[in-house]
């Protein structure tokens, strides 16, 4: 349909986000402004060591994710957190996430009250 | 609650996490510096032309009112324009953050002056200390969602609320300029740390 805006697009869901391990590193860093060292990250998330780097080294290429290697006394630290940039994209991600999960939800609600009988049988 | 149900309540609580971490950007450095010359011009005022502009007692208490409550509205528009157009469709829920801080200091200085005004009106020199020890405290909690920085105007509200609380105790009286000089030189020192704030952000 040319001319006209294509409200099923879904721009904002950016493919850099759209991967579980890389959500939940994203999710847990934009609840920290201040950051996370890279072995909170890890717990939070559940990953190896191997692929949190893998999946933050995706980030920071985007430049989504800073990340700070220094040190906390003696020990190496290495402190992660979202830039302004990925801050931003994130923001737009959520707020695109939430209107597709509203829509379904509500295509949903009217599916159920239309044909009852095909929605609420388990698959 | 079906699996829909269930994702959405997370993206909400993502969204409700994500926007009490993420930094207020609503407030232009422009109409704060602007509220800092309403400050310094109706100090100057009050000077000048005591009676007109109540340089003592209820007419001061009411002018430096009006001058809040304008520039609140001036600052509060511009907050709400620069949201939308900053915070996209977090923009609601940063604001309401923002209203959830402000609103107990605000309803405090509101009840504080009230009861003054009302039963002991010959306390009233007590008020722009008060006042100013007030802003102070927002400054302080806001330090997580403002500029970092915004503690150093939160320290000079701080101490010129204590300097006017023991000057103004002192003479029985406060004058203009013990809200002039507070609020002229600390919105104008927020100002610059949101216009550097601003920069950084355009940097990134």
């Amino acid at each position: 349909m040319p001319g006209t805006e294509a409200p099923y697009a879904y721009e904002g869901l950016d493919r850099i986000f759209h991967e579980r391990a890389r959500l939940g590193i994203v999710t847990s860093l934009a609840g920290h402004a201040e950051g996370l060292g890279f072995s909170d990250l890890k717990t939070l998330c559940g990953l190896t060591d191997g692929n949190l780097s893998r999946h933050l080294q995706v980030l920071e290429e985007a430049g989504f994710v800073a990340i700070d290697k220094g040190y906390e006394g003696k020990r190496p630290h290495t402190r992660c957190y979202l830039t302004e940039d990925g801050r931003a994209r994130f923001g737009e991600y959520l707020d695109v996430l939430h209107e597709v999960l509203r829509k379904a939800s509500r295509a949903n609600v009217s599916a159920r009250s239309t044909l009852p009988g095909l929605v609420e049988k388990p698959a | 609650m079906g699996d829909l149900e269930h994702a959405l309540s997370q993206v909400e609580f993502i969204r409700h996490r994500f926007a009490a971490s993420t930094r207020f950007r609503g407030f232009a450095p422009q109409t704060v510096a602007l509220t800092a010359i309403l400050a310094i011009a109706l100090a100057s005022a009050q000077t000048v032309w005591p009676a007109a502009f109540g340089a003592q007692g209820f007419g001061f208490v009411e002018a430096w009112i009006l001058a809040a409550v304008v520039a609140t509205s001036l600052v509060g528009v511009e907050a709400m324009a620069r949201s939308r157009r900053l915070h996209g469709g977090m923009a609601d829920l940063m604001m309401a953050g923002t209203l959830r801080l402000l609103f107990p200091f605000g309803a405090v200085g509101l009840v504080i002056t009230l009861v003054i005004v009302k039963t002991t009106p010959e306390t009233i020199w007590i008020l722009p200390g008060l006042w100013q020890l007030l802003v102070a405290l927002i400054g302080f909690s806001a330090a997580n969602t403002l500029p970092r920085t915004i503690i150093w105007p939160s320290a000079w509200f701080f101490l010129c609320g204590t300097v006017v609380l023991l000057l103004a105790g002192r003479a029985g009286v406060a004058t203009p300029w013990m809200m002039g000089i507070p609020f002229g030189i600390g919105q104008a020192l927020v100002a610059v740390i949101l216009y550097h704030a601003g920069k950084s952000d355009a940097r990134h």
